[in-house]
């Protein structure tokens, strides 16, 4: 399972010859069913210095992987055949195969985790790998891919109560909701393709970071930019790449980067508080930067935006704009918080940037003690004590009218369900549900 | 003046089945019922007439078995109604007594209760019932009759029940093309509250929910007097619907399982039990998963009790049912319901029986002629106020 280190991910208690050559460890873990196909996909990618793995309590999809590392979640459990949905089995599984997991992660600087919420692996274990990655030291960003609208209610309120809690774990949550995708992919196109465009949109990112940390730099951005950019944020950022080419390059390219569905919401940009840009392009110029940076300002305004310009010959004369914001939730805004070591247990944040959370109460994951397999919570000083126990306390008491999840009924709007004899019949609506819609189906009870 | 009897007939149009119920009101006022007609409901959905031909049919059918049973003539027919659109709320009104010496008349009474009456009720809304609950004479709660008191402010609350007065008018021109006159129309739940609830549960708190086909009505009482008062318009339809689509079956099939095989409870027996189709069926039928069966009832019928006891809660009611829950209408037969509504309401529930009625007891001691039956006594109620006042008291809205 262990492949040899590359020279990249060497441990950092090194000479101090080869510490000036350091660049970054990156670690790629893809958990989960559509985890596991983007990390098969990137992997095909040309990125030194950047170890993919793939982890998953399913057996069969791990076993056609052969160029980069597996591991196969908590097979006692599951016996390798996957979570079935079940967010809780999939976090039973990570947290009783947290060693092996702490080993995936040893050694990286970024832990890049991408998961699909909404099942069970993904839903359950990305918190938990997320939690492990940062515990062994690493700055953990995390990719979220939400289900379509399609797939139902229940579904998607799952992925947001695993976003919720992957939020709380990790730097960095970059959301990909593939409803989105709606907006490039339309009805027509392949199934196939449409994961392709959500893969490539994960690629571009991750491309981006690791030109943004490997390349040489005008402008040098490097680790620490990126760990300033998200960590200690605990919430939702947002990550925007384009690339354009020709005598307009700098204005097209930013007119794409700003037209990103990832960047639909325009409050996203509006409320970010940090905002990292790269530029790379083999031979960039003055004005181009201007051109980039001005639009990107009037769309941040109240961002502190960070440049970066990288001088990359592969791209010939394209230029690539990269874009990570990020929103500093309120409570991180006293200065304690902020020192707080990176691996203290934050509270999972009530912040949402463009998706409706209310309703979520504390997710599971904050709220169940750490498994013994764990190292046990670090010690924290009295006062950041104090703090986030009141932090905690206050946003429990504003979540305590929220019916929680599993209870909320709702609607299904896009799912075609068929109301019987009272399709004609003037609708029943109670508490915002059609109660001619069989009551079960709207539980989303399983009859098997 | 009445030498002969009275007759009082309550007319139910319902979703499944349509009931008229006769009844006799001798000299001294007691009731007894004479006749029963019924006939097999089509046209109705979800307690309201969608389709007026096959109804007025119908009604016609259950009007004349009755007549033939009671050997009467019917011309007039207390109607009960139902439906979506019927509201209960409570108001209260105020009023300041003028008179010299500050005592209360019956004049300050019938003032008071006007402007209780004077509700904002949403656009078309027409007050069906408006049943006094107390008064209060200045800030003394709970006086059942004032007159006489003495006093500065005289407040009473009421408990409205108001639906559209376009909907509610469907079915009456619907009984009047028949060549019926409606001498008034009841509040379906109502009825039940009148047939089911003696006057000692009145007092301690009860709750009487009544499980038709297209409805779901229910009237709690509480110090003898009705408190809440409401319409869920889901009902055994919805439980028979549920099944056809949930076991692909169709909805007479349906409908049979649900009569003879369902449970309101879960039972973790029945995992693994299949119901066996047909064997007469002319297409074959398949076998049906008993656990999937009442695992589909349950959660529906539990959703109607749950939504029921929400909006109890929501208005502070729902721990004061110390008598407990009374259940009638079709659906009350589904075995375990009671235990279910046992366990969402926290308190005793029961199969309620009709009672204070006399004649044809045994035949009609069953939950779906809860609500006819309390037509009847509404009627007989109603004529021997009539009786008592020697003047017209009620005049039809619509005249």
């Amino acid at each position: 399972m262990e492949t040899p280190p590359c020279p990249d991910t060497a441990p950092p208690a090194c000479a101090d010859s080869q510490l000036a050559q350091r660049t970054p460890a990156l670690t790629f873990i893809g958990l989960g069913g559509a985890g596991v196909n983007i990390a098969q996909f990137l992997a095909r990618e040309a990125l030194p210095g950047v170890r993919f793995a793939a982890v998953n309590t399913d057996a069969q999809s791990l076993a056609p992987l052969q160029q980069i590392e597996t591991h196969l979640l908590a097979a006692e459990i599951t016996r390798g055949l996957g979570a079935g949905g079940d967010p809780d089995l999939g976090r039973q599984a990570a947290e009783k195969d947290a060693a092996a997991l702490a080993r995936l992660c040893a050694g990286a600087d970024l832990v890049f985790v991408a998961a699909g919420l909404g099942g069970g692996t993904g839903t359950g274990a990305a918190p938990v790998l997320a939690r492990i990655a940062r515990e062994s030291g690493a700055l953990v960003l995390a990719f979220a891919i939400l289900p379509f609208d399609c797939e139902g209610k229940r579904r998607q309120n799952q992925a947001l109560a695993g976003l919720q809690s992957l939020k709380s774990a990790a730097d960095g949550v970059i959301c990909l909701p593939n409803q989105r995708l709606n907006r490039i992919a339309d009805e027509h196109t392949h199934l196939a393709d449409t994961f392709r465009i959500s893969n490539e949109f994960l690629a571009q990112t991750i491309r981006g970071i690791w030109r943004m940390l490997h390349r040489p730099g005008l402008i040098h951005t490097d680790f620490s930019h990126l760990r300033a950019a998200l960590q200690g944020r605990h919430t939702e950022s947002a990550f925007a790449t384009a690339q354009a080419a020709g005598p307009n390059r700098a204005r097209e390219a930013t007119e794409l980067l700003l037209a990103s569905p990832l960047l639909e919401d325009p409050a996203l940009l509006a409320h970010a508080d940090t905002a990292l840009v790269t530029i790379a392009a083999h031979n960039l110029t003055r004005g181009e930067i201007d051109r980039v940076l001005e639009p990107v300002n009037r769309q941040c305004q109240n961002a502190h935006i960070m440049l970066g310009a990288v001088l990359d010959e592969s791209l010939g004369d394209r230029i690539e704009i990269n874009l990570i914001a990020s929103r500093r939730e309120p409570a991180s805004a006293d200065p304690s918080r902020l020192n707080a070591p990176p691996s203290s247990p934050l509270p999972p944040s009530q912040e949402h940037l463009h998706l409706d959370l209310a309703g979520f109460s504390d997710a599971p994951e904050s709220r169940r003690s750490h498994p013994e397999c764990l190292p046990p919570p670090p010690s924290l000083a009295p006062e950041t004590t104090r703090q986030l126990y009141h932090q905690k306390h206050s946003a429990g008491s504003r979540l305590r009218k929220v019916i929680p999840p599993r209870f909320r009924q709702q609607q299904l709007p896009l799912e075609i369900i068929s109301k019987g004899r009272f399709e004609k019949s003037d609708p029943t609506i109670r508490h915002g549900e059609d109660l001619d819609i069989p009551t079960f189906k709207r539980r989303g009870i399983p009859l098997n | 003046m009445f030498s002969s009897p009275t007759i009082v007939v309550g007319l139910e149009i319902g979703t499944s089945k349509i009931c008229a119920m006769v009844g006799e009101v001798d000299k001294s006022g007691a009731l007894r019922l004479i006749g029963v007609g019924q006939a097999k409901s089509r046209g109705v959905r979800k307690g309201e007439i969608v389709d007026a031909s096959p109804v007025e049919e119908d009604v016609r059918k259950a009007i004349a078995d009755a007549e033939e049973m009671a050997d009467v003539e019917i011309r007039s027919v207390f109607l009960g109604i139902t439906g979506d659109h019927i509201l209960g709320s409570n108001n209260r009104g105020v009023h300041t007594v003028l008179s010299q010496d500050r005592e209360i008349d019956a004049d300050d009474v019938q003032k008071v209760t006007q402007n209780a009456r004077a509700a904002t009720l949403p656009p078309g809304h027409h007050i069906i019932h408006a049943i006094r609950q107390y008064f209060v004479v200045d800030g003394q709660e709970g006086v059942v009759d004032p007159v006489g008191f003495a006093g500065r402010r005289l407040e009473v609350d009421l408990h409205l029940i108001h639906g559209n007065l376009d909907r509610l008018r469907n079915s009456i021109n619907l009984v009047n093309t028949l060549q019926l006159e409606v001498d008034n129309i009841v509040f379906n739940g109502l009825a039940a509250n009148l047939a089911l609830l003696s006057p000692e549960e009145k007092d301690l708190g009860a709750l009487v929910i009544d499980l038709g086909a297209g409805t779901t009505d229910f009237v709690l009482c509480r110090q003898g007097v009705i408190r809440h008062s409401g319409v869920l318009a889901v009902g055994g339809d919805h439980v028979t619907n549920d099944l056809a689509i949930g076991l692909k079956i169709p909805l007479h099939r349906a409908e049979w399982l649900k009569t003879n095989h369902g449970s309101a409870l879960a039972d973790p027996q029945a995992r693994g039990q299949s119901i066996p189709g047909a064997p007469d069926a002319v297409s074959p039928e398949k076998p049906v998963n008993l656990e999937h069966l009442q695992r589909i009832m349950s959660v529906r019928l539990e959703e109607v009790f749950t939504l029921i006891a929400r909006e109890l809660g929501a208005a502070g009611l729902l721990d004061h049912l110390h008598a407990g829950v009374f259940l009638c209408g079709g659906g009350s037969r589904t075995p375990g319901l009671a235990a279910l509504a046992e366990q969402i309401f926290q308190s005793p529930a029961v199969l309620g029986h009709a009672h204070a009625a006399s004649g044809l007891q045994s035949t009609l001691d069953q939950p779906e002629f809860a609500v006819p039956i309390g037509l009847v006594k509404f009627g007989a109620m109603n004529i021997k106020q009539q009786r008592d006042r020697r003047r017209p008291w009620w005049r039809p809205p619509w005249s």
